[in-house]
């Protein structure tokens, strides 16, 4: 091939890469454009469902309230009433609460109003309740 | 000729250094210093001689883990050496991955929940199209039916709670559930339910009308909204139900006449009661408070007329044949006081905006330079997707498919000139806010979603696949019973009762699930309560209407419900129960204070249902079955698992099988 030919050639490649190159978008975190700004997917607010409030809802709301303050609807009935979760997440170390979920009242020399959730809610789900304890009711002020 | 030799120099030594350079990269992994650390690390950690063997005896190497029914390998784990050590230190990408015990690594591999290739062995292309870490539960679906986890899986959960509301398996086809059949009313007989003022209002902004509309804002322009105003209900249009629905207006606007303002007073009253004992609240809601299964009544007036809520009360079937509201049995009079005590609770709104298209209209003639065409806007824009008309039967084909989208390559999708970030989570986050944001002459209307369920539906459209081998899937258990035909079927279809309760596969989650409910309560109370239901849970708010069924219905659904909903479980056992029901009753209050959360008499917790009567309603073999574990037969249940032991629980079922509560 001739040299004039080789850098013809060359050029057009060049031009190739960079046309290539230019032709990527350059992502943004947001966009705008649409009446609203649009989000990106990782700009999103929070928005998964804590398996721990899922347990929460179902089996601890009634009684020590939605936020945890002792203030549930069933809290008439017992004798004394629930606890406030708040406090005792304060107040206890992370294996009394977990013996307390597990075993019930009695374990902290309480009574029978707390029941044993050993056989209800599996070991893994535990865990994930205590999280949910931790992060969400422990977390208000 | 020289010259060539030279130019062959040249080149080879190009060639060569090349190679060099390729072998060079491909022969350095990414995967060893990874492995190379990990193995110090169980050098140094090793205690026993057991684990000093394991130490010895690691290889550095690729792993890679074959799965013969997918018919592919992941090699994941050459980086990631450490995922099934829980002991392994918390550094990526060495670290141990939690709760693998129900989906071991070796056997399911990685990329079926995490997406990303399977075969690469280096960064970036290993970690392609993996799925964001918030938005893996959507790949749960590939094989659970997705139903079965919505306490393993909750944001998929709350994402298809989204879509089944919003219907998008309307228009969209999905992997794991079928195209939803009712998603909008029937408008075969609008004609005669709505104004054309209000449904041009409707079609203009539907959350104006209903805070809670499930209809997205489809963006149509003022003559594109008089079009379809003209072409559903406007005077040339069909769309009427027959003349059997208003068979009863003309008696009913006679006993109207004959009321003065105290007896039009006391036929409000009179609408009130009823509809408290009906339990309309159970699924409408009005002024805030009730269901959410049907629309709310607060402006009813706003929007039809009392002629046709007559006729519908009287048999809904008959103007929309897939409606999920019962039929009640009432008296014309009971009838017309319900309609006149929504009309009193109803608002009566003002003119707005809606004048002026009307304005607009009669100034036009009703045409533009292009007079648009109702029945072609309701095709085109995919009204007949939802909704049915005689003639145009609902389709759900009109959107693309969305049962592959986890699958999909990036390279397929069309971002045009959004500027989004290229990845499918960014498209799909993108569609969701601004559906016509990839073009002008998109179809899809716009949801106003909140941030959150925009990431929840992202999630579950992220995990739809459908290259899942059916062996590999998880069946439902629950058997589809066949469905009651017959007599017992027409109460089952009058009384909408699977509109709310489960049997099998079929049916709502509403209610409680009946398909042991034969071996569970006693005839005798199921016909009394048929007939008046009563609370047995204090503290729902949805409750079972009072269907006004007369005594041989409910006997007949007694029958069936006692014959065929049986199980073979609870009839099978037999009770030992103890002898002694004050025994019993001192273990109910003082060791296991059941009364915590049950309530005998006036005293007791809310919890769990009243047990005043629970002898005469539960049989005893269920209620055994219950005392040893709450959960056997109902895992959705509240209950805690308590550990009773055999002789206290025949005390227990003594004591509960003697409370009968007062004989009517």
């Amino acid at each position: 091939m001739s040299r004039v030919g080789l850098t013809l050639l060359a050029v057009l490649l060049l031009l190739t890469v960079v046309a290539g190159a230019a032709a990527q978008g350059a992502g943004a975190a947001e966009v705008a454009g649409a009446d609203q700004k649009i989000l990106a997917f990782a700009a999103l607010p929070e928005f998964k469902v804590p398996v721990g409030e899922i347990i929460y809802d179902r089996y601890c709301t009634f009684c020590h309230g939605d936020e945890g303050g002792g203030d549930g609807l069933n809290g008439f009935a017992l004798t004394p009433g629930p606890a406030d979760l708040r406090q005792v997440l304060a107040r206890r170390s992370a294996r009394e609460v977990a013996d307390i979920i597990e075993l019930g009242g009695v374990a902290v020399g309480k009574g029978q109003g707390m029941p044993s959730f050993r056989a209800t809610i599996p070991a893994g789900k535990l865990a994930l309740l205590q999280r949910y304890l931790r992060e969400k009711i422990a977390a208000q002020k | 000729m020289a010259n060539l030799r030279r130019y062959f120099f040249v080149f080879s030594i190009l060639l060569a250094l090349v190679s060099l350079v390729i072998i060079f990269q491909e022969s350095s992994s990414a995967w060893k210093p990874y492995q190379l650390a990990y193995q110090a690390f169980l050098a140094q950690s090793a205690r026993t001689p057991a684990e000093q063997a394991i130490a010895g005896k690691f290889v550095v190497g690729v792993r890679q883990d074959w799965l013969p029914p997918l018919n592919r390998a992941d090699r994941c784990r050459s980086c990631h050496i450490g995922v099934d050590d829980p002991k392994a230190p918390a550094i990526p990408p060495i670290a141990a991955h939690p709760d693998l015990d129900q989906h071991p690594p070796r056997q399911f591999g990685c990329t079926i929940c995490h997406g990303g290739e399977g075969y690469a062995t280096r960064l970036p292309d290993a970690h392609q199209k993996i799925v964001p870490v918030r938005a893996l539960e959507g790949s749960c679906a590939k094989c659970h039916q997705y139903g079965d986890l919505v306490a393993e899986a909750p944001t998929a959960g709350a994402g298809n709670k989204l879509i089944a509301r919003y219907s998008c398996n309307g228009c969209h086809q999905f992997s794991d559930r079928g195209p939803k059949a009712d998603s909008g009313p029937d408008l075969s007989g609008i004609g005669a339910k709505v104004s054309a003022r209000w449904l041009a209002k409707w079609l203009l902004q539907p959350r104006d009308y209903l805070v809670q509309a499930r209809m997205p804002d489809f963006l149509l322009t003022d003559p594109e909204i008089l079009a379809l105003t003209d072409f559903l209900v406007g005077k040339d249009a069909t769309f009427r139900p027959n003349a059997a629905f208003f068979s009863d207006s003309a008696k009913g606007e006679e006993m109207l006449a004959r009321l003065d303002d105290d007896g039009l007073d006391e036929l409000v009253d009179q609408g009130k009661i009823i509809f408290g004992r009906l339990r309309c609240l159970t699924c409408h809601k009005l002024h805030g408070k009730g269901g959410d299964l049907a629309p709310e009544l607060n402006r009813i007036a706003l929007k039809s007329n009392r002629q046709w809520l007559g006729g519908w009360l009287q048999e809904p079937p008959r103007y929309d044949p897939q409606t999920i509201m019962p039929t009640f049995t009432l008296t014309r009079a009971e009838r017309l006081a319900v309609v006149e005590y929504l009309w009193w609770e109803s608002e009566v709104g003002d003119e707005g905006e809606v004048a002026e298209l009307q304005g607009a209209q009669a100034k036009d003639g009703g045409a533009g330079p292009e007079k648009l065409e109702g029945r072609k806007l309701f095709v085109e824009k995919g009204c007949y997707n939802c909704h049915g008309l005689p003639g145009l039967e609902v389709k759900n084909d009109f959107a693309p498919s969305l049962a592959d989208f986890g699958d999909k390559k990036i390279s397929k999708i069309d971002f045009r000139k959004s500027g989004i970030p290229h990845t499918a989570q960014d498209y799909v986050a993108a569609k969701l806010q601004a559906p016509r944001l990839f073009g002008d002459n998109l179809k899809m209307p716009l949801f106003k979603l909140a941030p959150a369920e925009v990431g929840q539906i992202a999630t579950v459209i992220l995990g739809q696949s459908s290259k899942i081998p059916d062996a590999l899937k998880r069946k439902n258990p629950a058997e589809s019973l066949p469905l009651p035909l017959g007599e017992v079927g027409r109460l089952f279809a009058g009384y909408k009762c699977f509109s709310c309760h489960r049997i099998g596969a079929n049916g709502g989650s509403l209610a409680p699930d009946l398909t042991m409910e034969g071996s569970k309560v006693k005839k005798e109370w199921l016909i009394a309560y048929l007939q008046k239901p009563s609370a047995i849970r204090p503290f729902l708010v949805e409750r079972m209407p009072r269907f006004n069924m007369s005594p041989a219905e409910a006997e007949l659904l007694a029958d069936y419900i006692g014959m065929v909903l049986r199980s073979a479980k609870i009839d099978g056992t037999t009770p030992v129960m103890g002898e002694d029901p004050g025994a019993g009753r001192q273990l109910y209050f003082d060791k296991y204070q059941c009364q915590n959360c049950h309530t005998i008499g006036k005293e007791g917790g809310y919890f769990g249902p009243v047990l005043e009567a629970v002898g005469a309603r539960l049989q005893p073999q269920w209620l055994w079955l219950r005392l040893e574990n709450a959960h056997g037969l109902e895992p959705d249940s509240r209950e805690p698992v308590l550990a009773i032991s055999q002789p206290d629980r025949g005390l227990l079922l003594a004591f509960l099988q003697s409370l009968v509560g007062e004989k009517e």
